[in-house]
């Protein structure tokens, strides 16, 4: 008896590790999480194939909620940990996971060139438009109104980021949204990003039942996005420019060429030296 | 009626006692998986008490999946993605719906989470009875429908035996989390 995808594979639970996820009980990251395992128990991956890389925050705990290789690395800093780790074995499947405030802000740099690299790698946004962690500051893409934090009682008043735009200009060769309360959708968009040669660029909208209890409504509010996926640059660019952020689906499909380095030797330790000889 | 609606047209296809107890065994596995995760966030919570009922709920979950596997063994179970199951709105119907936690929730308020579950269920076994063509997919989706019927009856009981909460129930004197 098996309803596996084939007999070595492993069941989503048994990509779960024993530590019980400190999330607030009703926030999104617990959907995602379960996404994630689901989509690694599709790709029949073995636990030592994969590693999930992670920034700081509440989304970034998940490499310690996961039975494979994980980094939980410095603020901001989970792309080029994982771009480091994917060049020199780019025989693991890397996921990289955070939050916006991780991926948008203290990592708004990395982002950019992660895109523009195009290093096979999927990057798993857990967007609640918050700092949750730090206890529920704006956020890059915290809309502009926003005036539940004390930091900023009249509201930003900074139009929010758009990570799929920003995603698609600089070069991301996949790009979804999803959204936490489509867990089964959810892990569908993750597989298939990870199929996707270069770098796929998923965005989560999970919920933050604390400091955005506002976004229980999205279980009403977001939707399949009326849209066939594409490839043309263009057409993307202006779907997701008139897009209200709340359309989820997988938009784009790019066919760059992938960033693999040549791993070979390209000089001798002693050739290095003699450089450096006085 | 929409909702029945729905639920015929998504189980029509299951006309084989494989995916039958491939969808089954996924339910029953993912009821048990969700009560647990929410018995260990609300124990993380310091609310012993509903974390207590909900890992009872998953005990339960757990005994329903091993029946289910006893009646699958030496059967070849189709694998089936988990955006493929025929679930009426893409998730397995007894998994309990984590956007109704609340860490400071009561324990009736915990069983009412539970009682939309096992409804859900109740209905997702109903509905395969009433649509299949396979008169032994029939007759496990009846039987299994009676079972998640006396659960709502179990449910029901259980759920008078813990008073109405508070109408300030989720007031917390020292919030863990403040905004700042």
């Amino acid at each position: 008896m098996t309803a596996l995808p084939d007999k070595t594979a492993l069941t989503a639970a048994s990509f779960k590790s024993d530590y019980r996820p400190v999330w607030c009980p009703g926030c999104g990251h617990y959907s995602v999480l379960s996404s994630l395992t689901k989509a690694l128990a599709e790709l029949g991956l073995q636990r030592e194939e994969v590693a999930v890389v992670s920034g700081i925050g509440c989304s970034s705990r998940i490499p310690a909620y996961t039975s494979v290789y994980g980094f939980h690395s410095v603020h901001g800093r989970a792309l080029p940990v994982a771009t480091g780790l994917k060049v020199s074995r780019p025989d693991l499947t890397v996921i990289v996971t955070g939050g916006d405030g991780d991926g948008y802000s203290i990592g708004g740099n990395h982002f950019l060139h992660a895109c523009r690299r195009n290093v096979d790698l999927t990057y798993v946004v857990m967007d609640n438009q918050v700092y949750g962690m730090t206890k529920g500051q704006a956020s890059p893409t915290t809309p502009a109104d926003w005036d539940k934090s004390k930091l900023t009682p009249r509201g930003t008043g900074v139009s929010p980021f758009h990570p799929l735009a920003v995603a698609l200009a600089a070069g991301a060769n996949f790009i979804a949204r999803c959204y936490a309360g489509d867990p089964n959708g959810t892990a569908r968009v993750i597989t298939e990003a990870v199929r996707h040669p270069g770098f796929s660029m998923v965005q989560v909208l999970s919920q933050c039942v604390t400091y955005q209890p506002g976004q229980k409504e999205w279980k009403t509010t977001v939707r399949k996005a009326d849209v066939t996926t594409t490839s043309d640059v263009e057409l993307a660019a202006r779907w997701l420019m008139a897009d209200d952020g709340l359309s989820t689906g997988i938009l784009y499909l790019g066919n760059r060429p992938v960033y693999r380095p040549e791993l070979r030797a390209s000089a001798s330790l002693e050739d290095l030296e003699t450089a450096f000889r006085v | 009626m929409q909702i029945v609606a729905d639920e015929k047209k998504s189980t029509s296809g299951i006309n084989s006692v494989e995916v039958f107890l491939a969808h089954a065994l996924t339910l029953e596995d993912e009821a048990a998986g969700g009560y647990q995760e929410i018995g260990d966030s609300m124990a993380v919570h310091n609310n012993p008490e509903v974390a207590g009922l909900f890992f009872q709920m998953a005990k339960y979950g757990r005994m329903h999946a091993a029946e289910v596997r006893e009646l699958a063994a030496g059967l070849d179970l189709p694998h089936i993605p988990p955006w493929e199951f025929v679930w009426r709105d893409g998730e397995s119907p007894e998994a309990p719906s984590m956007d109704k936690m609340h860490y400071m929730m009561r324990p009736a308020q915990a069983l009412m989470l539970a009682l939309r579950a096992e409804r859900a269920a109740h209905g997702f076994y109903s509905s395969v009875a009433e649509t299949t063509t396979h008169p032994r997919v029939r007759e496990l989706a009846a039987q299994f429908a009676e079972e998640e019927a006396e659960h709502v009856r179990l449910l029901k009981d259980w759920i008078t035996k813990y008073p109405d909460p508070d109408p300030n129930w989720d007031f917390d004197p020292d919030p863990p989390a403040m905004p700042e």
